[in-house]
C-alpha cells in the first residue's frame, strides 16, 4: 500500500472520526426527512435527495478541496514537510496519495449524498451531469494540491512561509481562467461565434455543441472537459511534486499543455463556413480560431509569469549553462514563460497570417472593403505580441525587486500603471500617429511594432539587470 | 563521505552561504559549530539535498546532492531544528510510516520499527500517540524515524535544543553508540557542552564561512591522545615552575599549586612525569590527564589567523555573538 494513503487514512479515517461523521450524516438525512413531514406537502424521498445533494456538495467541493490543499499546508506548518522531501516515495505516489487519502472522510460522506442523490430520481436522465459532477470534485481538488504546490514554490523562493489566503486567492484565480478557456464563446457572444460551456457546464442538459465539426450533447462535452482539466490537474500537481522532491522537470509536459489548450480552444471556434480558399467566410472562421487560440497563449503566458517563483538562482543557472553549452540542464531549468512566450508567438504569427488573409481576400471580392476587420493587419497582431512580451517583462521586473515577499502584488500594480499612463498618453496625444507607439494600432501598425519591441528590449534589460544583481551578504 | 567544495547559497535577499569547502571522513562525528545565524542549518539543508546551492558542489558517499538528490535522500537521515511529528498517530504507526517511505521493504518493516524504536529505548511505548510523549521521548522518536531506514549518513541539527540535561545525556549516549556501529554524523549546534561528549571533529562556521582550521580533531576524539596533565600538589613549593622545568618537564603553565604538563603519547608517557614528580619530593595530590575540549579547540580555531585576514573579525565575532556554554 502506498505509504502516505496508509497514513492519510490512519489519520483521516480513524474509527472515532468515522463514527462522529457517521451520527453527524444521520442527523442531517434525519432532520431533511422530518422537515419533509412537517411541511404541506411532505415527500420524504425528495428531501432525502435534496439532503444527498447539499452533502455531496459540501463535503466533495468545500471539504474535500480544502483537505487536498491542506494536505501539503499541514505538513508545512506542522514542520513534516521536509521529511516527507527526503523520503523514498515516488513523486505521483505522493500526489494520489496525498489526493485520496487526505479526501478519504470527504469522499465517503460525497458518495454517500451522490449515491442518496441519483437514487431518488430514478427516471431521470442525468447520467453525464452525475458523472460531471464526481468530475468536476476531482477536477476541484486536484487544483487545490496543484494550487498549494505553487504557492509553497513561490513562498520558498520569496523567503517566507506560504499562507492559506494567497494559495486560496491562487486556487480560485485557476479556476477563473479555467472557467475563461471553457466558456471561450460565451464571452465572446455574437461577436465570435465560438462554442463554450459558461453557465452550462454543470446543469447544461439537451443542447448540442460542435468542437472540431463533431456535435456532442453539451453535458457529454462538459464531462469530457472536466475530466480532461482535471487529468491535467492531476499532471500539474504532480510535476511541481517532483520539484518539491528535488527532482527536475524538462518542459515537454508544459509544451503539451500548451498544445492541449490551443487544440482546446481551436476546436471551439465555429465550423468553416466555406472551403473554397478564395471565399472571405474561410479566412474568417480561421482567423477567429487562431485569434482565439493566440489569445489564450497570450493569457497563460501572463499566468506563467505570475505561477513560477521568483527564483533568481535558477534563473541565473539557466542562462548560465545555456552559455555554457550544457542544453540537457538548461533544459531542465527551462522557465516557464520561455515555451509559452514560443507558443504564443507561434500563435500570433498563424493568427497574422490569417488576418493577411482576410485582407487580401475582401480586397478580392471588393466586398467589406475598408470595413470593421480593416485595423487587423499582420503586423498589428505581432506589435501586439511585443507589447504582451513587454507586459511580461514588466512583471518579471517587479517579482524580481528589492521586496520579493510583495513581488506579485508590485506586479499587478506596474502593470496597471503602465496601462494607465499608455492609454493617458493616447488620450492626450489625440489622432497624432505617435499615439501607435503606446499601444498596438491598426493605423501606423509599423510605429507600434517597432515601440513595442523597443519597450520590451528596455524592460527585459532592466528586469535582467535585477536577476543578475549580486546578493547582499546577511545581515 | 561528506565533500563540500567551494558552496555558495543565496537566499532571495542575501547570501548565506560564501564558498564553504571541507570534507568528513567516514565514520566521525562531526560538530558543526558557530554563532546562530552563522549558515549552519543552511549548510546542513543543503548536504541533506533539500535545497540547492548557488554555487559548488556537495557529495555524499560519492553521489552528487545536484545530479542524484534522490540517491543522496536514500542514503542519510536528517533531523532539522524544528521538526514534527504527526501527533495523532502512535509511535509504531509512525515509525512503520517513516520505514516504509523511506524504502524499507513491507516484510522488513516490522523488524526495521522494532530495531529502531530499541535503539533509541521507545520500543516499550509502541503504543502510545506522538502528541502524549514528553518533550525528550518526542526527540527520541523523531530520531527513530530518522534511523529506521539505516542511513550511512545522520545529519542533526540542533538535536538537543530544549531538551532537560537527562535527555541530553540519553541523546549524548545514543549518538555514541550509532557512530560505534558506523554511521558517520555531523551534528550542528552553538552549545559546545552538549557536543563535548560525543564529537570527533569540529568544523566552525562563522558569517557563512568556515572559520579556523577547516575540519579538526576535537572533542571525543582527544580523549585517548592525552596530550597534556593536570597535577596539583600539596604544599606547592615557591618556585614549582623552576623545579618542574628543572626535572627537564615541558610545563605549559602554572597557577598556584596546580601545573599543566605536556606529556608523549601513551600510558607509559604519563607514568614517567608522575615518577620524576613523586622522585623529586613533589607531594603530587592528584595527576589527571587533560583533553583539548571542545571550548579549547573553538578558542584556539577562532584566534587562529587566516589568510583573508579574518582573525581580528572573527574574534570580534566571537566576543559579539558568544557561543553558548563555551566562549561565554
Amino acid at each position: 500500500m502506498n505509504p502516505e494513503l496508509q497514513r492519510n487514512v490512519w489519520l483521516e479515517t480513524s474509527p472515532r472520526r468515522l463514527a462522529w461523521v457517521a451520527v453527524a450524516v444521520a442527523l442531517v438525512y434525519g432532520s431533511a426527512v422530518l422537515l419533509a413531514q412537517l411541511s404541506s406537502r411532505p415527500d420524504a424521498l425528495a428531501a432525502m435527495g435534496t439532503a444527498g445533494g447539499l452533502m455531496f456538495f459540501c463535503s466533495a467541493y468545500v471539504w474535500g478541496v480544502r483537505n487536498a490543499g491542506q494536505s501539503v499546508m499541514v505538513e508545512i506548518s506542522q514542520r513534516t514537510w521536509d521529511f516527507q522531501r527526503l523520503s523514498a516515495i515516488s513523486p505521483w505516489a505522493m500526489t494520489w496519495g496525498k489526493l485520496v487519502g487526505a479526501t478519504s472522510l470527504a469522499w465517503i460522506v460525497a458518495l454517500a449524498g451522490w449515491v442518496v442523490s441519483a437514487a431518488v430520481r430514478p427516471g431521470e436522465n442525468l447520467g453525464p451531469t452525475l458523472f460531471s459532477a464526481l468530475a468536476v470534485a476531482i477536477l476541484l481538488q486536484a487544483m487545490a494540491l496543484w494550487a498549494t504546490l505553487v504557492g509553497v514554490r513561490k513562498a520558498r523562493a520569496e523567503g517566507r512561509v506560504p499562507s492559506l489566503r494567497s494559495v486560496v486567492g491562487g486556487f480560485l484565480l485557476a479556476l477563473f481562467g479555467l472557467w475563461l478557456i471553457s466558456s471561450f464563446g460565451r464571452l465572446l457572444g455574437d461577436v465570435g461565434h465560438f462554442n463554450g460551456l459558461g453557465s452550462v457546464w454543470l446543469w447544461g442538459r439537451g443542447v448540442s455543441m460542435g468542437w472540431w465539426g463533431v456535435s456532442l450533447p453539451v453535458d457529454v462535452f462538459a464531462l469530457l472537459s472536466t475530466l480532461a482539466f482535471a487529468a491535467w490537474a492531476l499532471v500539474g500537481a504532480w510535476r511541481l511534486m517532483r520539484l518539491e522532491m528535488q527532482m527536475r522537470n524538462t518542459p515537454w509536459i508544459w509544451i503539451a499543455f500548451l498544445i492541449f489548450l490551443a487544440v482546446y480552444v481551436g476546436g471551439l471556434a465555429p465550423p468553416r463556413l466555406s472551403v473554397d480558399p478564395q471565399a472571405v467566410e474561410l479566412h474568417l472562421s480561421e482567423l477567429l480560431r487562431s485569434g482565439g487560440v493566440a489569445l489564450v497563449l497570450g493569457l497563460t503566458l501572463y499566468a506563467a509569469a505570475f505561477v513560477e517563483p521568483a527564483d533568481r538562482v535558477r534563473l541565473r543557472r539557466f542562462v548560465e549553462t545555456a552559455r555554457r553549452g550544457q542544453f540537457k540542464t538548461a533544459l531542465d531549468l527551462t522557465p516557464l514563460i520561455l515555451p509559452a512566450a514560443a507558443a504564443g508567438l507561434i500563435a500570433a504569427v498563424v493568427f497574422a497570417i490569417w488576418a493577411g488573409g482576410v485582407h487580401t481576400a475582401i480586397q478580392r471580392q471588393g466586398e467589406l472593403n475598408g470595413g470593421g476587420l480593416a485595423w487587423l493587419s499582420p503586423v498589428t497582431v505581432l506589435a501586439g505580441f511585443a507589447f504582451v512580451l513587454r507586459d511580461v517583462g514588466v512583471v518579471f521586473f517587479f517579482r524580481f525587486g528589492p521586496r520579493p515577499r510583495r513581488g506579485d502584488f508590485s506586479a499587478v500594480v506596474g502593470l496597471v500603471l503602465v496601462h494607465l499612463v499608455s492609454h493617458a498618453l493616447a488620450a492626450a496625444l489625440g489622432d497624432n500617429p505617435a499615439r501607435a507607439a503606446l499601444w498596438p494600432m491598426g493605423a501606423h501598425a509599423e510605429i507600434s511594432l517597432i515601440s513595442g519591441l523597443i519597450q520590451a528590449a528596455v524592460v527585459w534589460w532592466l528586469a535582467w539587470r535585477r536577476v543578475g544583481a549580486p546578493e547582499r551578504p546577511a545581515d | 563521505m561528506i565533500t563540500v567544495q567551494d558552496v555558495v547559497f543565496d537566499y532571495p535577499s542575501s547570501r548565506a552561504l560564501h564558498g564553504v569547502g571541507f570534507e568528513v571522513p567516514s565514520g566521525v562525528v562531526l560538530a558543526l559549530v558557530g554563532p546562530n545565524g552563522a549558515g549552519k542549518s543552511t549548510l546542513m539543508r543543503c548536504m541533506a539535498a533539500l535545497e540547492t546551492p548557488t554555487e559548488g558542489r556537495i557529495a555524499v558517499a560519492g553521489l552528487d546532492t545536484q545530479e542524484d538528490p534522490r540517491g543522496v535522500h536514500a542514503l542519510l537521515g536528517y533531523l532539522p531544528d524544528f521538526f514534527g511529528l504527526y501527533d495523532e498517530l502512535t509511535v509504531r504507526q509512525s515509525l512503520t510510516y517513516a520505514a516504509r517511505s523511506r524504502g524499507v521493504e513491507a516484510a522488513r518493516t516490522a523488524q526495521a520499527v522494532e530495531t529502531a524504536a530499541a535503539r533509541v529505548q521507545l520500543h516499550d511505548r509502541l503504543g502510545a500517540r506522538a502528541g502524549e510523549l514528553s518533550r525528550g521521548l518526542r526527540q527520541r522518536l523523531a530520531i527513530a524515524q530518522t534511523i529506521v531506514h539505516a542511513p550511512r549518513v545522520l545529519l542533526l541539527d540542533e538535536p538537543a535544543a530544549g531538551l532537560d540535561p537527562e535527555a541530553r545525556r540519553s541523546l549524548s549516549e545514543l549518538i555514541t553508540r550509532l557512530a560505534r556501529e558506523g554511521m558517520t554524523i555531523v551534528v550542528s549546534s552553538h552549545i559546545l557542552a552538549e557536543l563535548e561528549d560525543y564529537s570527533t571533529r569540529m568544523l566552525m562556521i562563522r558569517d557563512g564561512r568556515v572559520a579556523g582550521g577547516g575540519v579538526v580533531e576535537a572533542g571525543a576524539a582527544t580523549q585517548a591522545e592525552t596530550a597534556a596533565v593536570a597535577a596539583i600538589f600539596a604544599d606547592p613549593p615557591a618556585d614549582l615552575a623552576a623545579r618542574l622545568a628543572g626535572l627537564g618537564l615541558d610545563v605549559r603553565h602554572v597557577d598556584g599549586g596546580e601545573a599543566h604538563i605536556a606529556v608523549g603519547d601513551g600510558d607509559k608517557a604519563e607514568t614517567e612525569v608522575l615518577a620524576k614528580l613523586v622522585a623529586a619530593g613533589l607531594a603530587v595530590r592528584s595527576f589527571t590527564p587533560v583533553r583539548r575540549t571542545l571550548e579549547q579547540a573553538y578558542l584556539e580555531e577562532a584566534g587562529r589567523p587566516k589568510a583573508s585576514g579574518e582573525a581580528s573579525a572573527a574574534k570580534k565575532a566571537a566576543a559579539k555573538n558568544p557561543v553558548e556554554g563555551g566562549v561565554a
